[in-house]
């Protein structure tokens, strides 16, 4: 059982990082990176996020939930509308019982909140994508 | 204003802080102030909106702003710039989410704006009306000044 992100296996994966701070985008990069992870695409709005998931169809998407001009919990039903398969992980700092309740209920694989520690974060995102990594 | 607001936004701030940018960070002395007020040069504002309606102004000068940012984004600023403003204004984030989430649990029900980054050249009128809770914050960094504007309807 990995208990580190510098434990855990290392298959490679694209994702797709949404977030209206480049500063937030950046440090969840630097943890999917040390999983093998490879950002292929980073929205900082909700339409933004949309129209890169139709194009690149990454393996996982970190999803914040406050963002500009369409909100997470609404990008994450289009993305759903779009692949129910989808692997999304929402992100935020505000952890509302009720919108974690509604974006699981939608099709969201797992939840973090900000700040998120590094070795829990890696834990979940292994987790959601899975030992096959991108396949 | 109800004080047990204030304690999730103290408690929140110093630990996103200590998570964002470890520098021993220390609580000062709580004080009540007439008006709310900027210290120093470079501000990040949060309303608040719900059960209770506000502002949570984490200020400081210049140079401590510099300072945090480059702990932040290791790398060194001359200046502010869009970046740095950017990861400012991520943690304010983090800290008035964090401790939203906890006065919610609590069965609270309160919402946040995005934050917003506020210099003197602004010129964002300060209120003399309101009542507001000034807690400084000393770090290696700095000192910054957290004030608490927040009322019930």
């Amino acid at each position: 059982m990995a208990h580190s992100v510098a434990d855990v296996d290392r298959k490679e994966f694209r994702c797709l990082v949404a977030d209206d701070s480049a500063f937030a985008r950046k440090n969840i990069a630097q943890v999917l990176e040390k999983l093998g992870g490879s950002v292929v695409g980073e929205a900082s709005n909700g339409l933004e996020a949309l129209a890169l998931y139709g194009t690149l169809h990454p393996d996982l998407v970190l999803l914040d939930i406050t963002m500009p001009q369409l909100d997470g919990v609404e990008t994450l039903r289009q993305i759903i509308e779009q692949d129910k398969n989808a692997r999304v992980i929402m992100v935020s700092s505000i952890g509302h019982k009720e919108m974690v309740w509604k974006a699981i209920c939608l099709g969201a694989k797992s939840f973090v909140t900000k700040p998120y520690d590094p070795d829990y974060a890696g834990m979940i995102i292994q987790e959601v994508v899975g030992k096959n990594g991108g396949e | 204003m109800r004080y047990e607001y204030i304690d999730p936004f103290v408690t929140t701030t110093i630990r996103v802080l200590d998570s964002a940018i470890p520098g021993n960070i220390r609580r000062g002395d709580v004080t009540v102030l007439q008006g709310d007020r900027m210290k120093g040069d470079v501000a990040v504002l949060v309303r608040i909106t719900g059960d209770a309606e506000g502002d949570i102004i984490l200020s400081m000068d210049t140079a401590t702003a510099l300072k945090v940012c480059a702990s932040l984004l290791r790398e060194d600023f001359a200046i502010m710039t869009p970046r740095s403003v950017d990861a400012l204004m991520e943690v304010a984030n983090m800290i008035t989410g964090n401790a939203v989430s906890a006065l919610n649990d609590q069965g609270f029900d309160f919402v946040v704006s995005p934050p917003v980054v506020l210099t003197r050249d602004d010129g964002r009128k300060q209120r003399p009306d309101v009542e507001s809770l000034q807690i400084p914050l000393f770090s290696e960094y700095g000192e910054m000044v957290m004030n608490v504007v927040l009322g019930s309807d």
